[in-house]
């Protein structure tokens, strides 16, 4: 009896690996009943879905390039004409599984999307960035300190057109600014919730009310923002163990911890 | 060289000509026989020896059956193992609307490999016979007893095959009909885009327009070629591995992502890795904005960005391995509505709305 309980949770564990790909899956599904009037090749989740599967044991990792949203919202006036938004996504990461002290569970991540709308005469775009540091030289200190997990504007996706116009506007390397991970699921949740409006676009607000998409939802930040925001929060307990006495004996990597304020090869 | 019959009402002297259309690339053998009452006719196809058949669509009033009543019993024969050996049956007809009306018949879609007019076969003979000779083979190496689920799509060593595409096919050669597994591999994997991409999209992703390029030859032969599809079917059809694309582009062109580059750019690297001067960049069409293309119109096969396409919907629902398939602004203009009819697609209707501003915008 024992030993088929122990047998139990070794199953149940090992599960954590097939929440990762169920949940994109299922994610995909209420993608495409509700808002596939505006996300138009949704087929790049189905390819994350494999890849995740598909992964050598307990990693992860997939690469989705250019998922196409229409039809934005782009002010509170309603759907801006000629709007698009691509997405692509490159991710690799191990199953945490809930192990004590929490350390860094991503080893490759970048988020890219480029906002873009047609004018008569031009194409207007706008660029964003949320990326991992990537560690190179024998991870030594980056030229500009900056938080391991990081959100920056523009890029080259912005400027490498021989075309582009800064107007009055200075273009040089923006700032990194502290931003959670997103995986595909909080990533594209994020670009809805902020080019799709909520009062305006009927489709959107039935995919936020179903319950099924708020659970998965869920399940991502529980995945992704969980051991990011404990690890934030272990900088500040002031005992300098990086760890939560009394909360089911929480530790944390202290250099993990350290990283997601500001990478420095100390650290 | 595989033998078809060719099963028609009319006299030898109407269907000579397309009988010695299919003859003459000297690739199949297609043997007339007249169509003979019924009980003659299935006595006959039981004990003659073939590879494969080609039926007219309208038998005529004499034998009192068609095309559709015959394939169908064929086709139980075989399932039943009357009939021990499994083969291609083809339907065409001289009716020049008989596409788009048969288009109408989901219940015999399922027993014909193809369906061709006989305008068609005059006109594409070559490519024609050289299918129905691929079909052939493929029913024999299916239904060779050293054949293994991983001799029918070859692929390459760094590439994965999406799981329940690997799935589907363990099941239908676990069916033991071949016929499945050859429709299949038509309809789900030859003819829809991913994991094989055909030569207009392959020339879409890499930007260049196909019209134009003297060199698009040179570089099939050789470079392209390192990620051709070799696997069943890959004689009738010319395939290429969309991954095999993007690898072969990391690898030998650019370590920059294909993708995210303008048709230009794309081939700007091409000739200056290359060296092949005669590859020419594709423009973007009509009322279209992006020259990132990745797909190709599936009415006038040129580049295509999604964004500027609008979405159909295939003959049978899309699966999870596939890639959405677009009609460009411009092909939908253009008789788009025709084609798509003919070839058994539809406008997604998600795209109604956007067509109609299309529609208003090409009037002014």
């Amino acid at each position: 009896m024992g030993k088929n309980k122990r047998n139990q949770q070794k199953v149940a564990k090992n599960s954590h690996s097939d929440l990762l790909w169920r949940d994109i899956l299922e994610f995909k599904n209420h993608l495409s009943k509700y808002m596939a009037a505006y996300i138009i090749n949704l087929s790049g989740l189905e390819s994350a879905v494999n890849a995740v599967k598909t992964s050598s044991t307990g990693n992860w990792q997939y690469k989705v390039e250019k998922i196409i949203f229409r039809d934005l919202f782009l002010n509170n006036s309603g759907k801006s004409e000629n709007s698009s938004l691509e997405m692509t996504i490159k991710m690799s990461g191990v199953y945490h599984n809930n192990t004590t002290p929490i350390c860094d569970f991503l080893n490759e991540y970048c988020l890219e999307f480029l906002v873009k709308q047609q004018t008569e005469e031009q194409t207007i775009k706008n660029a964003y960035r949320f990326e991992r540091h990537i560690y190179t030289h024998g991870d030594d200190t980056p030229e500009f300190i900056h938080p391991v997990y990081h959100l920056q504007y523009g890029g080259d996706k912005l400027t490498n057109d021989e075309d582009f116009e800064t107007g009055d506007v200075l273009f040089c390397d923006a700032p990194r600014i502290l931003h959670p991970p997103m995986d595909i699921i909080l990533g594209i949740d994020f670009i809805l919730a902020n080019y799709y409006s909520f009062h305006l676009c009927e489709e959107y607000k039935q995919l936020l009310n179903d319950n099924h998409y708020q659970q998965i939802i869920k399940n991502a930040k529980d995945r992704f923002w969980k051991p990011y925001f404990l690890g934030l929060a272990a900088n500040f307990i002031g005992t300098n163990q990086y760890s939560f006495h009394g909360i089911n004996h929480l530790s944390v990597d202290k250099t993990f911890a350290q990283n997601l304020l500001a990478y420095k090869k100390e650290n | 060289m595989n033998k078809f019959f060719y099963i028609d009402d009319n006299p030898p002297s109407l269907s000579e000509g397309i009988i010695s259309y299919l003859n003459s690339v000297n690739s199949i053998n297609v043997v007339l026989s007249e169509a003979k009452p019924w009980m003659e006719q299935i006595d006959m196809l039981q004990s003659e020896e073939y590879d494969g058949l080609l039926l007219d669509w309208k038998l005529g009033s004499n034998v009192k059956y068609d095309a559709e009543a015959l394939a169908s019993h064929i086709r139980t024969l075989i399932s039943q193992r009357i009939l021990q050996k499994d083969f291609p049956i083809l339907l065409c007809s001289a009716t020049k609307e008989f596409k788009s009306i048969f288009a109408h018949d989901q219940l015999s879609h399922n027993l014909f490999l193809s369906i061709h007019t006989k305008d068609e076969i005059a006109n594409g003979a070559t490519q024609i016979a050289i299918e129905m000779n691929d079909l052939a083979e493929a029913f024999k190496r299916i239904q060779s007893t050293n054949f293994k689920k991983e001799d029918l799509l070859l692929p390459p060593e760094k590439i994965q095959i999406d799981l329940r595409l690997e799935g589907e096919i363990s099941a239908l050669l676990e069916n033991k009909i071949p016929h499945n597994l050859v429709q299949f591999l038509l309809l789900e994997v030859i003819n829809k885009p991913e994991p094989l991409i055909n030569q207009y999209i392959l020339a879409a992703r890499l930007g260049i327009d196909l019209d134009k390029s003297e060199d698009w030859e040179n570089l099939l032969n050789n470079y392209l070629y390192k990620f051709k599809y070799n696997g069943v079917l890959s004689n009738g059809w010319q395939r290429w591995w969309a991954k095999g694309l993007e690898q072969w582009w990391e690898s030998e062109i650019s370590i920059s992502s294909l993708r995210s580059r303008s048709a230009k750019q794309r081939v700007k690297l091409l000739t200056e890795k290359t060296g092949l001067k005669g590859l020419i960049h594709a423009e973007k069409d009509k009322f279209c904005f992006e020259t990132e293309f990745w797909t190709a119109c599936v009415a006038t096969n040129r580049p295509l960005n999604p964004i500027d396409g609008l979405i159909i919907i295939p003959k049978t629902p899309m699966l999870p391995w596939q890639e959405e398939q677009y009609i460009s602004p411009h092909g939908l203009l253009d008789d788009g509505l025709e084609f798509l009819k003919n070839n058994n697609l539809r406008l997604n209707p998600l795209e109604y709305k956007r067509w109609e501003k299309i529609r208003e915008i090409s009037k002014k």
